[in-house]
């Protein structure tokens, strides 16, 4: 089955998704408004070199250039500087270089109209970048006529490229580093936020386990009422059970005091004639009482059923049956594995290990043994507890044992007791618990009662 | 044997008493919670027939309050209910047996029997002490093998004392367990009885089989024999 994803799985993706958006536009963003200042950055100094080369300059009469033999910038007079001077006249003849520029052939932009420097980003062939600025200078010749001459200067590209590459290293540093701490933050409100859910879950868990009966308080208000609500329907459910049981036993307590009543006058000398067939009718109504009663009042196993460990029930009937057959001085033995719950009421497990029980008392020489453990289901679904009960009496043979599961034959009648018989806890598995109750031989000489809860 | 019969159901309660007075047994009888209580601690009682659905008082509340003051006599529980929790918790608040209703008012003897035999040390259903075996189903004595024919009061007589083997038992205690009324315990009634019953088991005058102490009151000689 599909499984919809966990409320921490949701939240965490959706923390994640929006941190990542975030910081991912943050950076980028970032980064251009960087290589944007570098470049700026670059240009203003291209556009000072170029002031400064003005103001080195001369040109005579005849327009021709005159240049200094050094500039006041030293990186100009070294070729590995990475900055890059040439002056050239308006068809692009190049009139001076500047020594560090010898031997490269920059693609330096146009520069069409004085006054208005021309910037931007060129590559030489060879793939080297430089930025590239190239002003168009009018120059008033003191004989008349003028002189165009454009002053280019370039910077190699690597420079600004490892700033822009120490810069976005450092930001992205610094931007996973906020991601990180943001989502460990997130994930530490997660837990503490989701803390109440995960304690109801625990608390569901213990009461399947039996280890309590209901949530407790102290929830955040949003899921106080759910676990309010949750506390009534468990109580509920025991209270209606209860009432349930009560108002069958209630009703037996009103029919049976009457029975008893009516089969002690029975045997008085007037009633002799039809002494039998009132008493068979008493006996019929009796066992109705009795069949009606285990049924209705039988829990069954609903979804919050509570686990209960067979060893504290198995205790107290051996007890109370120590007391009942004393005469007997049976000899209990009891193997229980640690693992063998069951998961259903208890007091139905009281009322099948009891007759269970009783019927093995009454039947035995001296010997009862009861052992349990887990079963595994067939279904896979959750294991299930099965019971042997065996004694050394005289056994069910074979013929005999579909009638003794049957309603209505009572074997128990030649022997005193008040044993409901093996039918009704039998249809009490079957109807309640979807279980089984088979009988077989026993190696103690009696019958072996095999019970699949 | 004196039996408390504790039952809110009049009919029953009266049918229950009248069969176990016919029986030859001493009766105190209420349906009254409080009133079980009373006379459970102030009287004589052997056993305890005790319904568990009584108004007011609780069955099971009696029960634990007359254990809590040490009182150790023998309880049979009746209950309209045929749940084992009820059974369990019955017997766990001190009951010694339980019957659901509707019973038979054999079953109800029997039980009861069983219990005051059980009470007083012995296991099984015939009572041997030297020569007297007192069969206690039938209500048959033999002395040495020889069957002894006894009327009711005599066999109770004989069985109080034999079930007490080894203890003496004064004269009061053997009234007080044999008659309901003050009235009734007229000690030179008892004696007569005694004398007669002294006569029949030993008609010969060789084995005097209950001795009495001067001052203290009858012992039955000899000793139990549980695995004959």
């Amino acid at each position: 089955m599909h499984r919809a994803p966990s409320l921490s799985g949701r939240l965490a993706a959706v923390a994640v998704a929006v941190l990542a958006g975030f910081f991912g536009l943050t950076g980028i963003v970032l980064d251009g408004a960087f290589r944007q200042s570098v470049e700026e950055g670059i240009r203003e100094n291209l556009q000072v070199q170029v002031y400064l080369m003005l103001g080195a300059a001369d040109v005579d009469e005849d327009g021709e250039l005159r240049m200094p033999d050094t500039l006041s910038e030293p990186r100009l007079s070294s070729p590995t500087s990475g900055l890059y001077a040439t002056v050239a006249d308006t068809e692009g003849k190049i009139l001076w270089r500047s020594d560090s520029s010898l031997g490269r052939d920059i693609p330096y932009p146009a520069a069409r109209i004085s006054g208005e420097p021309v910037y931007s980003l060129v590559s030489e062939t060879g793939n080297r970048k430089y930025f590239a600025l190239s002003h168009l200078v009018t120059w008033e010749l003191t004989g008349g006529g003028e002189r165009e001459l454009v002053f280019r200067v370039a910077q190699a590209g690597r420079q600004a490229d490892a700033q822009i590459r120490a810069f976005r290293r450092t930001l992205w540093t610094w931007l996973v580093a906020a991601a990180a701490v943001l989502l460990i933050a997130q994930a530490a409100a997660l837990h503490w936020g989701l803390a109440p859910l995960r304690r109801a879950a625990r608390e569901i868990r213990e009461i399947e386990q039996g280890q309590r009966g209901r949530l407790g308080g102290n929830y955040p208000k949003e899921l106080l009422h759910l676990t309010q609500n949750l506390n009534a329907l468990l109580e509920s459910g025991a209270s209606r059970l209860q009432r349930y049981r009560d108002s069958l036993a209630d009703l037996a307590h009103s029919l049976k005091t009457p029975l008893a009543v009516l089969r002690s006058v029975a045997g008085e000398e007037a009633a002799r004639a039809q002494r039998g067939s009132i008493m068979d009718q008493v006996e019929r109504m009796d066992q109705a009482i009795d069949y009606h009663l285990q049924r209705g009042a039988a829990a069954g196993r609903s979804g919050l059923s509570s686990t209960v460990h067979p060893d504290a029930i198995l205790a107290r009937i051996g007890r109370s049956l120590a007391k009942v057959y004393a005469e007997k001085r049976v000899e209990l033995e009891v193997e229980i594995a640690d693992d063998a719950v069951f998961a259903g009421d208890e007091g139905d497990l009281t009322e099948i290990l009891g007759n269970l029980l009783d019927n093995a008392y009454k039947w035995c020489r001296e010997r009862v043994r009861v052992r349990a453990r887990t079963a595994p289901d067939p279904r896979g679904r959750r294991s299930q507890l099965l019971i042997e009960i065996e004694d050394d009496g005289p056994g069910i043979p074979e013929p005999d044992r579909r009638a003794v599961l049957e309603r209505g034959v009572r074997t128990d009648r030649l022997v005193p007791g008040q044993g409901l018989g093996l039918a009704v806890v039998r249809e009490m598995v079957e109807e309640a618990y979807a279980g089984s109750l088979e009988l077989s031989d026993s190696d103690l000489g009696g019958a072996r009662i095999r019970v699949i809860l | 044997m004196r039996i408390l019969v504790v039952e809110d159901e009049a009919p029953l309660r009266a049918q229950i008493v009248r069969e176990l007075r016919e029986r030859g047994h001493a009766v105190d009888e209420t349906g009254e919670g409080h009133e079980a209580l009373y006379l459970g601690n102030e009287y004589p009682i052997d056993v305890v027939v005790l319904d568990l659905g009584l108004p007011g008082l609780s069955g099971l509340e009696i029960l634990r309050r007359w254990r809590a003051a040490g009182r150790a006599f023998p309880v049979l529980i009746l209950t309209a209910r045929s749940r084992w929790q009820e059974k369990v918790d019955g017997l766990e608040a001190g009951a010694d047996d339980y019957l659901v209703k509707p019973f038979h008012i054999e079953e109800v003897v029997a039980r009861l029997r069983a219990l005051v035999r059980r009470a007083a040390g012995w296991s099984r259903s015939v009572l041997q002490v030297g020569e007297i075996e007192v069969d206690t189903g039938p209500q048959t004595v033999t002395v040495a093998g020889r069957q002894v024919p006894l009327t009711a009061y005599e066999y109770k007589l004989l069985e109080y004392l034999v079930l007490h083997a080894g203890e003496v038992v004064s004269k009061t205690e053997l009234a007080e367990h044999l008659y309901e009324e003050e009235a009734d315990r007229d000690s030179n009634v008892l004696e007569v009885l005694l004398t007669r019953l002294r006569r029949k088991l030993d008609p010969d005058r060789t084995l005097d089989p209950i001795e009495t102490l001067r001052g203290r009151g009858y012992r039955v000689r000899g000793d139990r024999q549980e695995d004959g």
